[in-house]
């Protein structure tokens, strides 16, 4: 830790402000919030080494390597399967920077774990309309019985490339772009929202 | 004008009569009810001119009740929401609509250019080409311009459209195009075995034909049917009605577009609705059901208002108990004409005559209403209406018969369009006597009138196998459905392409005013292809895409042409089957939603400076900062440079590419990359790189630092940050597979920003924690190392320089970026910062001769970039080869150099091309070109780069620099392309 002047920002600061917005009447059909103080690393595992890699990634993470595009999440952790050898980490607990640099350290044989914490907004999207918002957008066949929970995919949206995850079956969806895009996501997530009615987290 | 007689019947119809609705036409006042469309409203209220036609400027009526009309188009709503050529048949009624009528002037009872019609005989088929041809100066000064006055229909909304609209993306097992009775009963039968179903249907309520006829189906009236089928599709889960939806298009890999009319039947959209959603809807399979649409007859003055089609007439009476006329004619070649008399009969209206067209049948009458068998229409007379018509019977006597509406039934068309998406072309029936479905799309079956079974038990069978077929291919299980019985229904058609000539056009297309002499003109002409005879004649074009008059224009150019309709083929239908708004293909990405913005970390600050930005691609980013003193761009950019040269300033420069690279094999695969050798950078050096792509031609260039033994991080240029990314993946994964390495985009990780000038170890002093040595010795020019900063903080600082000073780039994790511009600029105070711009960046590097995005153009080789040296002589690197090609070692390929006006103070001009003094400009004598410029406050004059042949050696000559684009002819000294600090002092101080 550091006792720094400089005070960080989340990538999505101003942009997703707290209130109800949209259609006034009737339930809200959706909930925004940016996913703040996440760390967000990249795998990519070496020639074969998956196997070495998959101790050292049980070892500090307790997860499994997921195979094809799939997410598994345990104890605040979660491997998304981005590519071939290839998987996003995300860790949602305050020490998961520490955590991450340790795991970075101890596979540096078998893998190239690079940060990209800062790199990345991430929107959770949630409520019995989330898919049809995400609909105006996305491509891919969202119904539950071919993307269901911990599916995952990385796709294009709304002109941005972005990655996608279900994390729950209400459903409950991240979006995740490269920082710089942040305006353009939440834009286009707050404009499709809007005919449902959603609350801002 | 005296107030006509309501047309509403007293009984029947769909209509809610509990729920008026008021509306105008033209500014007159009148009342329809919910359920009206916009047509049926002004047919009860015995309106019977609509609009005027394109070309002779006739008074025109109604003729259909769907999609395919070409005569009622208004204008529909005002201001910015104007809708010009909105189909009153299809648009809904709703309280306060406002409707005006098209192409008239000064009213639509009496418009001045339907003198256009007096010479009509000018007017023919090509008479633009054959008219406006001389003087040839005339045609953009007189004819076009005029031309342009007269064409056109309606008139474009004024403003911005207020409204919203949306694209969105559906997928499912099995669409279902049309909800008539063969999409009901295809949706039925898929929705039935399981399988995700999707229902499209043009209007807002289900059941297509049935809606319009007395029909009955398992000896209840069919409306009794559609209402059970709807209400069991309802209850399934697994499908979903789209009403207000039309598909418009077939794309490939069952790719379906849909327009879904969500608000056009309101006067405005409730807040935070879309007036219209496109859809991409993504299906395994597909079950056209599209119905058929109606042919008109081709009589003298068929198109007076009054004369309707025969379906059409049975909408408004059934439907929308709304009467077209009270003594109406039929006009027939098929049993259909004989539905609508009885229809007819039954509301109680008159029918004056039944006139068929077939033979036999003499002498009979129905209730009453007089059959004339084997005659025909020869021509109608009326003023701004029909008012008789002459017949013409099978012996040859003219009779005169009062009426004041005319059904005319003469056989359908089975709505094709769609199967021909993909490149289908329909094949002539003679036994259905229409063109029915060709090679169909893949997944896509038609069932119903669409593929030309035109009764009611063959929709409902077709609809029930085709819908459990496309089930069952996909893997869904299905027993046999039981079919409905339906009524009996006469099928005898024996069409009449044209009816005996008569005075008075007889209008082939009524929406372009293409009547069958145009179409005997162009064969004549020669023609005589589908194709040409189209393109000719205008027939088939515009917003109703010729759905009722193709097939007629078809027949009679088979007829003069002597061939028979197989051979004469028919034109393709392409997408959209009806017209879109471009605006719903658009969605959300209008205005600055475009398309994407990319933001740079330090953006919020450089607003608040009052920063005007420009776009890089995606990203935004700073110009020029504009002060008190210097408000432009030329003065604030000046002051950016000198402040920066004398002093410190600093740039956002995160939007460089940054790609980490890892792994055993990273320095081998660098050195194959590039054309300089990386595998001898020591751990924590920075090297300059370029890199060429297969041909020869360099790609792009940055500077790549070693942070570990397998550890590099490579910086591209902003545009090729993406382009570098895929080209080292292509490598890797498809040239070089053996290498162990991996690479990442870390581009927005960090918030880079360079800061330049004599002061900027000074500066940095104050922000770097105090362990790490930042001096000279210990932090040389081309260093990079991981320092922390501002109290502990991880940054990355390269000792690296694209201005030419002392100069520093900086890198901290991306949410410090706000806070981390802030400190520089707090920590630089004192030694007079300045930020500086693109304006500014581009100055200094061209003053320092390096080369950007306009001298690594795709067409330069390292050696015309006088880089040559920086290619590895003991290695091969991908380009290499290539880059030695004979053409490429010409002596006299244009070479990198620097160029100086004579007088410091005359403008260069980016593009300029360069001349020896005293040749004449041609092709010949061209030596190169002029790339950068820029006015330099450093030397005071205006300075450029560019490649001019033999260029290096021709340093100290004089040329032209020609720009004929923004008219200049200066004359330049060729000379060094670094103007400032050649031996680089500055950078290592």
């Amino acid at each position: 830790m550091h006792d720094s002047i400089l005070t960080p920002q989340t990538a999505l600061m101003g942009l997703i402000n707290a209130g109800r917005y949209g259609r006034q009447e009737g339930d809200v059909g959706i909930r925004i919030s940016e996913v703040k103080n996440f760390s967000l690393a990249n795998i990519t595992a070496f020639k074969n080494c998956r196997e070495p890699l998959e101790k050292v990634i049980d070892e500090y993470l307790g997860l499994d390597l997921p195979i094809g595009p799939q997410r598994i999440e345990k104890n605040g952790y979660a491997l998304i399967g981005h590519g071939p050898d290839q998987w996003l980490a995300i860790g949602y607990e305050e020490n998961s920077a520490s955590i991450f640099d340790k795991l970075e350290k101890a596979s540096r044989d078998y893998a190239a774990i690079v940060d990209q914490s800062d790199a990345r907004a991430i929107i959770r999207l949630s409520g019995p309309d989330a898919r049809k918002a995400l609909a105006k957008g996305v491509s891919i066949d969202l119904d539950p019985s071919v993307f269901h929970t911990n599916c995952t995919a990385t796709t294009f949206a709304a002109g941005l490339w972005i990655n996608l995850w279900q994390i729950n079956d209400s459903p409950a969806y991240e979006i995740s772009v490269f920082r710089g895009f942040g305006a353009s996501l939440a834009s286009w997530i707050k404009s499709s929202a809007e005919e449902f009615g959603y609350i801002n987290q | 004008m005296s107030q006509p007689k309501s047309n509403r019947l007293s009984t029947g119809g769909i209509i809610d009569r509990n729920h008026p609705l008021s509306f105008t036409f033209d500014g007159r006042k009148m009342q329809g009810f919910k359920g009206d469309t916009l047509a049926s409203a002004l047919i009860a209220n015995g309106i019977r001119i609509v609009g005027r036609s394109f070309k002779y400027h006739r008074p025109r009526g109604i003729l259909g009740s769907g999609s395919e009309e070409p005569n009622a188009l208004v204008e529909l709503r005002s201001g910015a929401r104007r809708e010009p050529n909105t189909r009153a048949t299809v648009a809904e009624l709703y309280e306060g609509l406002e409707a005006r009528s098209q192409n008239r002037w000064p009213s639509l009872a009496f418009d001045v250019m339907e003198i256009n019609s007096l010479f009509s005989p000018l007017f023919g088929a090509g008479f633009y080409y054959k008219t406006f041809m001389w003087p040839k100066s005339f045609w953009e000064s007189v004819y076009e311009p005029a031309i342009r006055r007269a064409a056109g229909l309606g008139r474009a909304p004024e403003g911005l459209d207020p409204d919203h609209y949306e694209k969105a993306f559906a997928h499912c097992d099995i669409l279902i195009i049309g909800g008539g009775p063969a999409g009901l009963s295809a949706a039925l039968a898929a929705g039935r075995s399981g399988a995700r179903v999707i229902l499209c249907d043009e209007g807002p309520v289900l059941g297509g034909r049935l809606l319009s006829e007395r029909r009955f189906i398992n000896d209840f009236p069919a409306a009794e049917w559609v209402r059970s089928v709807e209400a069991e599709l309802s209850s399934m889960a697994n499908v979903t009605l789209m009403r207000r939806s039309t598909v418009f298009g077939v794309y490939d890999h069952g790719v379906y577009g849909v327009i879904e009319s969500v608000n056009d039947h309101l006067a405005e959209p409730p807040p935070y609705q879309p007036r219209q959603r496109s859809w991409r809807v993504i299906a395994k399979r597909a079950v056209l059901a599209a119905g058929s649409i109606e042919r008109p007859m081709l009589f003298g003055n068929n198109d007076r208002p009054g004369v309707m089609l025969g379906s059409a007439v049975r909408t408004y009476v059934n439907r929308f108990a709304a009467s077209p006329g009270h003594r109406t004619v039929v006009f027939t070649s098929s049993d259909d004409g004989l539905s609508t008399a009885r229809d007819l009969e039954a509301a109680g209206l008159s029918v004056e005559a039944v006139i068929d067209s077939r033979p036999g049948h003499n002498s009979q009458t129905m209730n009453g209403a007089p059959i004339f068998s084997g005659s025909q229409i020869i021509r109608t007379f009326g003023l701004r209406g029909v008012q008789a018509v002459e017949v013409i019977d099978s012996y040859g006597n003219i009779r005169l018969i009062d009426c004041d509406s005319v059904a005319m039934s003469n056989g359908w068309n089975p709505a094709v369009h769609l199967t021909c998406h993909l490149g289908g072309r329909p094949l002539w029936s003679d036994k259905k006597n229409a063109f029915v479905p060709g090679t169909l799309p893949v997944g896509l079956s038609v069932a119903g009138a669409a593929q030309g079974n035109f009764t009611l038990s063959e929709a409902l069978d077709d609809g029930f196998r085709l819908g459990t077929h496309a089930a069952v291919e996909i893997g869904f299980k299905m027993s046999e459905p039981s079919l409905p019985g339906t009524d009996q229904e006469g099928t005898s058609h024996e069409p009449l392409w044209r009816c005996i000539k008569g005075k008075g056009k007889r209008f082939v297309d009524f929406q372009h005013d293409v009547t069958d002499t145009d179409i005997e003109l162009a064969n004549q002409e020669g023609f005589r292809s589908v194709e040409h005879m189209k393109r000719y004649t205008t027939l088939g074009m515009a917003t109703d895409q010729g759905k009722t008059s193709n097939i007629a224009g078809l027949a009679i150019l088979a007829e003069v042409s002597g061939r028979s309709m197989d051979e004469v083929g028919t034109t393709i239908f392409r997408p959209p089957f009806t017209p879109v708004a471009l605006g719903s293909l658009a969605g959300h990405h209008r205005g600055r939603e475009f398309r994407p913005t990319r933001y740079t970390p330090s953006h919020k600050w450089a607003s608040e400076q009052g920063a005007v930005f420009m776009e890089t691609g995606l990203w935004m980013r700073a110009q020029y900062f504009p002060t008190k003193e210097t408000p432009d761009w030329f003065s604030a950019m000046c002051q950016e440079v000198t402040t920066t040269r004398e002093r410190v300033g600093v740039c956002d420069v995160s939007t460089l590419g940054k790609i980490d690279i890892r792994g055993k094999d990273s320095a081998a695969f660098l050195d194959r990359i590039y054309t300089g050798t990386f595998s001898t950078v020591p751990i924590g050096r920075v090297r300059y790189g370029l890199m060429m792509r297969e041909d020869g031609f360099v790609f792009d260039d940055g500077t790549t630092a070693r942070l570990g033994e397998h550890h590099y991080l490579m910086t591209t240029t902003t545009a090729g940050a993406g382009k570098v990314m895929a080209h080292l993946e292509f490598c890797h994964q498809v040239l070089w597979p053996e290498l162990d390495v991996a690479f990442v985009s870390v581009t927005e990780q960090w918030a880079q920003f360079s800061i330049a000038g004599p002061y900027s170890r000074d500066l940095l002093r104050k922000l770097v924690d105090p362990n790490f040595d930042i001096s000279n010795d210990a932090f040389p020019y081309m260093a990079a190392a991981t320092v922390s900063i501002c109290g502990g903080i991880t940054a990355r600082l390269f000792r690296i320089s694209f201005s030419g000073e002392m100069a520093f780039e900086i890198g901290v994790p991306n949410r410090y970026g706000d806070a981390m511009i802030r400190a520089i600029m707090a920590a630089g105070e004192a030694f007079g910062i300045a930020p500086y711009g693109l304006e500014a960046l581009s100055a200094m590097r061209i003053e320092k001769g390096h080369v950007a995005g306009l001298e690594l153009n795709g067409q330069t080789t390292p050696r015309d970039l006088g880089l040559e040296k920086m290619v590895a002589s003991k290695k091969d690197c991908i380009g290499k080869e290539m880059s030695r090609r004979p053409a490429m070692l010409e002596p006299d390929r244009p070479i990198f150099v620097g160029f100086r006006p004579l007088a410091p103070a005359t403008k260069l001009t980016g593009g300029a091309h360069f001349l020896d003094i005293g040749s004449e400009p041609s092709l010949a004598a061209d030596l190169g070109h002029m790339t950068s410029v820029t006015f330099s406050p450093t030397l005071n004059s205006w300075i450029g780069l560019g490649f001019i042949k033999s260029g290096r050696e021709r340093i100290g000559q004089r040329v032209r620099a020609v720009d004929f684009v923004r008219n200049s002819d200066t004359l330049v000294e060729i000379c060094d392309p670094i103007f400032f600090d050649r031996e680089g002092e500055r950078l290592r101080a």
